[in-house]
This record gives structure tokens, C-alpha cells and sequence, in this order.
């Protein structure tokens, strides 16, 4: 043990957080080391000080101000939720802001028809370079993106994605809910099997959705301005634990579901509140994903329309729907390189079929339609 | 600021919610003022983090009132000293204090010239927290001062258990060395 190393764990020792062997070993260290044992004595001696000093009090009439405080119904200062920004973040947001601007100029200035000659001059450079794949005939082309050219999929973007899916699975199962409550009500509990079912299938997905939400919190690389909108993840990921949702019946949606859904009130705004990190070096970006798509393999699949592996060996990929463009990226997993395309951009899966992707089941994924259709209730 | 209805929290939770009164405010109200250097306003911030508290009891779980109130408190007291303008300078008015001092006599120094002497060690110490660099003294006043755990001081200052080790132990060493001529070793 070097003394650096001994320094930092006479911190550790003071507060009784070295484990035992680790413990006895800092003190054979500090019994013949001079310095070090100076310094023991010294933090003791410090730390003694300090827990010396004199408690402020409350007034006595803390206690009665508050009570009459809290009759008199006065509500939560706005202050309370009201996280510093530190300034590293300040200008991150300055940069991730210029950048988005400069990126949609030059996708505005992509869409624009430019005449033949002036093309070559951009291709490959700031856009999916496009160029006629070998087998097309005069007249048919194909436009086509270059691998590099495509943006990585980062943790941001599965972030939000993930948010608005989350959205989606609250909004559909509240609405199948009251329609549930509807028909038991009016005594036409015939055919509620395939509601109950859906209802489930919903509730499972915000436990996913939420459990990776929560994790990419719990690591910073996203946070929420609302710390309710926090709290409330919480909540559902905790009360729609798949072991209690596994039965997936009427009982299941009564007493897990429905309770979880009412106690929640601002969890509609979820993709509003969320705050991503914005800039991300490729090995963080890379180690954070792939922990998502081991932890959660079905995730990624819920998130987005994927295509596995290397399907182009001549590294350009067919953009077939001119609409498609910057909304496929590059996700690299232990397969090797894969083409996703977050769910709730793409407006036509039926387009993707044609690039080999999959789109999965309308049932168990939220489309381009709902997500921006569906509205939080009321 | 809003008005809303009164809504009785369980009696369950309000046990805790008046255990946690009884035993966080007087470490609230210490923490905050030594954020702010001005004891009212310490008071108040207190009062308003329980205020907050009691409205989102069915929110935080008892277990975590302790970690809650004290970010709470810190979102109040960096908002206030945004909107004074001040730098993160505490104790600026502390002397001045003379309601309820930090700087209280030790009491078992009786003499004057012992009460003196109490006194100005005191004030040595807290002037040396203060010297101690904003970003390290926010993880000794929670750990040090207030006894939070790592894990609860890491989710006040929302930062990894790891970084608030650290932190506590520069602000220690720093402290250390500030308060060395009142060390007998």
C-alpha cells in the first residue's frame, strides 16, 4: 500500500466504511509509516473538532409555524424542484443546440432539388452520400447511404425513444382500462379477455421501458426537470413488477395495474421532462448501449425496427424512402453492425420491409401513428 | 407559490413524517444556514423543505425523508443565493448572528478568558469550513457535519457514491490542514 492510497483510505476509516482485512492492512501500514500516522492522528483530531462545534437549533415555534403552514394549505415553494444547472451543462446545451440547428439548415438545404453538377460537390461530405447502386438501370436508381455516413445510435436517442414508448403503453392500457371499467360496468364483461390481455401486455412494456429509464438515470446519463415525473417512474416500474403482472388476468389488471395507473398524474409528460447528456464519447456511448441490449435484449427491438448484421456487403445501404434519411442509425452489438430506426419516426414500416427490417407486431410495439397521435388523458 | 387542499397523510406516515420533524430540522436548519450564512432565512428554508415534504409524502418513501429534505433544502438554498447574487460564500454574516451563534460558547468553559477562547476557536473552525472549496465543502457539511451517509449525500448532490468519497476526503485534508494550530496531537 502506498501512501497516497493510505491517505484516501484514513478518509474511508473514519467513517467506518473499510472492510476488515482492507482495515488491518491501512493500520499495519500507518504503525510504520511516519507521515501516515501523523496524518491519522491529525483527521482524528480534525474530525473532533468539527463534531465539536455548537448545534443551531429551531426556534420553538417551528414546529406551530409549520402545522398552520400546512392547514392554511400553502403549497410547495417553486424553488424546491428547482435543480442548478452547472455551467459545464450550460454550454453543453449551447453546443448540442448549435449543433442540432446547423444539422437541421443542412437537412433543409439536402431537401432542396439541387441541379445535377452541384451535387457532387456535397455527396459524402455533411449528408448519406448518394450514389446509383451497380445494378440499377438508367432511370432507376436507387439512392443509397454509405455506412459511415449514417449517424451511431446513442443512449440519447434510446432515451427518448424509450420515453415516448413509455407514453404510448400509458396512454394505450389508461384508455383500454376505462373501457374495461365501462363495459364491467354495464355488465358486458364478455370478450374483455383480449382488453385484459392488451392492458397487461402494456403495463409489462412501462416496467421494461421504465426498469432502462431509471438505469441511464441512476448512471446520469439522463436526468428529469420534474422530480415528480421521477418519483412516479419509480413508483410503476416498482408496482408493475413482471413477477406480479405474470398471470396477465382480471385479477392482475384490478389489483396491479389500475392501482399503479391511478396514482400517477404527471408521468404523460415524461419525454417533455426528460434531459439527456447530449454529447457522448464513442466508448461511452458504445459500453452504454450494449449493457442496455444485454440487461434488456427486448428492448432495443421494442424501441426500434432493426435489421441485424451487415445485409449490404457493399457497404452502401438503399435509402428507399427519401423520408427515411437521418433516421437510421448505426447500432454495433456483439453481431456485428446493425441499422435500427427509432419506431415513433418512422411513418410507413411498410418501407422498411424493403431495407430487410423487421417491424414487429402492431400489438406489442407503439408506431410512428400512435406516437404522435396519442395525447396523454386528461 | 400555490394554495391547494389540505389532504391528511395516513397516520402511518404521519408518524415518521413528525418522527423525521423532530429528529432532521435542527440539522436542516444547521446545514442550510452554514449554506446561506444567515440563520433566519435557514429557518425558513427548513420550514419550506418540511412544507414540500409533507405535500409529497405519498411520494418519498419514509426511508428517504432524510436524503429528500436535505436536497430539497439545497435547491432552496442555491436558489436563494442565485437570486441574491452571491457567490457560494458561507458564513458571511454568521458574526453578526448574535440571535442563535454557531459560534456558541463551549459550555463547559465557565471562566471568561475560557469562554473567550471557546469562542475563538469556534470561529476559527467555521472559518476554515468556509475557506474549504464549495464543491468539497458541500460533501463535508453533509457527511461531516450532518452525519448523512455516503449513499445519502451522493443522492443530495446527485452525483455517485464514489465522487462524494472523494470529495469528503480533499474537503478532510483541506480541513485538516486549516484547523492544524488547533490540533494537539
Amino acid at each position: 500500500m502506498n501512501c497516497r492510497t493510505a491517505h484516501y483510505e484514513l478518509s474511508l476509516n473514519l467513517d467506518g466504511r473499510l472492510p476488515s482485512g482492507r482495515h488491518a492492512m491501512l493500520m499495519e501500514h500507518v504503525d510504520g509509516c511516519g507521515p501516515c500516522a501523523t496524518l491519522w492522528k491529525e483527521l482524528q483530531a480534525a474530525q473532533s473538532l468539527a463534531l465539536r462545534m455548537p448545534r443551531q437549533r429551531v426556534s420553538n415555534g417551528f414546529r406551530d409555524q409549520l402545522w398552520q403552514r400546512i392547514q392554511s394549505g400553502e403549497g410547495t415553494p417553486e424553488a424546491v424542484f428547482r435543480e442548478p444547472v452547472p455551467l459545464v451543462s450550460k454550454v453543453r446545451y449551447v453546443l448540442a443546440g448549435a449543433a442540432a440547428a446547423a444539422a437541421v439548415l443542412l437537412a433543409l438545404d439536402a431537401l432542396q432539388p439541387a441541379p445535377e453538377k452541384s451535387r457532387s460537390a456535397t455527396e459524402g461530405v455533411l449528408q448519406p452520400r448518394l450514389v446509383a447502386r451497380g445494378d440499377a438501370t438508367p432511370g432507376n436508381t436507387q439512392p443509397t447511404a454509405s455506412y459511415a455516413s449514417l449517424a451511431p445510435l446513442t443512449p440519447d436517442l434510446l432515451a427518448r425513444e424509450a420515453a415516448l414508448q413509455f407514453r404510448n403503453n400509458y396512454v394505450q392500457a389508461s384508455s383500454q382500462l376505462a373501457a374495461l371499467e365501462g363495459r364491467q360496468a354495464g355488465s358486458t364483461a364478455q370478450g374483455a379477455e383480449p382488453i385484459v390481455r392488451s392492458v397487461c401486455d402494456h403495463a409489462v412494456q412501462m416496467h421494461d421501458l421504465g426498469s432502462v429509464l431509471l438505469r441511464l438515470r441512476e448512471d446520469e446519463h439522463v436526468t428529469f426537470s420534474n422530480p415528480q415525473v421521477d418519483a412516479e417512474l419509480r413508483m410503476m416500474v416498482q408496482l408493475l413488477d413482471e413477477e406480479r403482472l405474470s398471470r396477465g388476468d382480471m385479477d392482475t389488471v384490478r389489483t396491479v395495474v389500475a392501482p399503479a395507473l391511478r396514482r400517477v398524474h404527471r408521468i404523460a409528460a415524461l419525454p417533455e421532462d426528460l434531459r439527456v447528456r447530449g454529447i457522448w464519447t464513442p466508448a461511452e456511448r458504445q459500453q452504454v448501449l450494449m449493457r442496455i441490449s444485454i440487461d434488456r435484449p427486448q428492448v432495443i427491438g421494442r424501441l426500434f425496427y432493426v435489421m441485424p448484421g451487415q445485409p449490404f456487403p457493399g457497404k452502401d445501404v438503399p435509402v428507399v424512402d427519401p423520408q427515411l434519411q437521418g433516421r437510421i442509425f448505426v447500432f454495433q452489438d456483439d453481431c456485428g453492425t446493425n441499422l435500427v430506426a427509432p419506431r415513433s419516426t418512422v411513418a410507413n414500416p411498410a418501407t422498411l420491409l424493403r431495407l430487410g427490417m423487421q417491424p414487429a407486431p402492431e400489438a406489442a410495439t407503439g408506431t410512428a401513428d400512435r406516437a404522435s397521435t396519442s395525447q396523454p388523458p386528461r | 407559490m400555490t394554495v391547494r387542499t389540505v389532504e391528511q397523510p395516513d397516520p402511518v406516515t404521519l408518524v415518521a413524517f413528525n418522527r423525521a420533524l423532530a429528529e432532521h430540522a435542527d440539522g436542516l436548519k444547521a446545514y442550510a444556514a452554514r449554506m446561506l450564512g444567515d440563520s433566519t432565512a435557514a429557518e425558513d428554508v427548513a420550514q419550506d423543505a418540511f412544507l414540500a415534504l409533507y405535500r409529497h409524502l405519498h411520494q418519498v418513501p419514509s426511508s428517504a425523508f432524510r436524503p429528500w429534505l436535505y436536497r430539497v433544502a439545497r435547491n432552496l438554498c442555491l436558489d436563494q443565493l442565485r437570486r441574491r447574487k452571491f457567490k457560494l460564500s458561507l458564513f458571511r454574516d454568521l458574526q453578526r448572528d448574535d440571535d442563535q451563534s454557531f459560534t456558541a460558547e463551549d459550555p463547559t468553559a465557565h471562566a471568561p478568558d475560557q469562554l473567550a477562547e471557546s469562542r475563538e476557536a469556534n470561529a476559527a473552525i467555521e472559518s476554515a469550513i468556509e475557506q474549504i472549496p464549495p464543491k468539497f465543502r458541500e460533501a463535508f457539511l453533509l457527511c461531516e457535519m450532518e452525519g448523512l451517509s455516503y449513499e445519502d449525500a451522493a443522492a443530495v448532490l446527485g452525483c455517485p457514491v464514489k465522487t462524494v468519497s472523494t470529495r469528503l476526503f480533499r474537503a478532510r485534508k483541506r480541513f485538516q490542514s486549516l484547523v492544524s494550530r488547533l490540533i494537539k496531537v
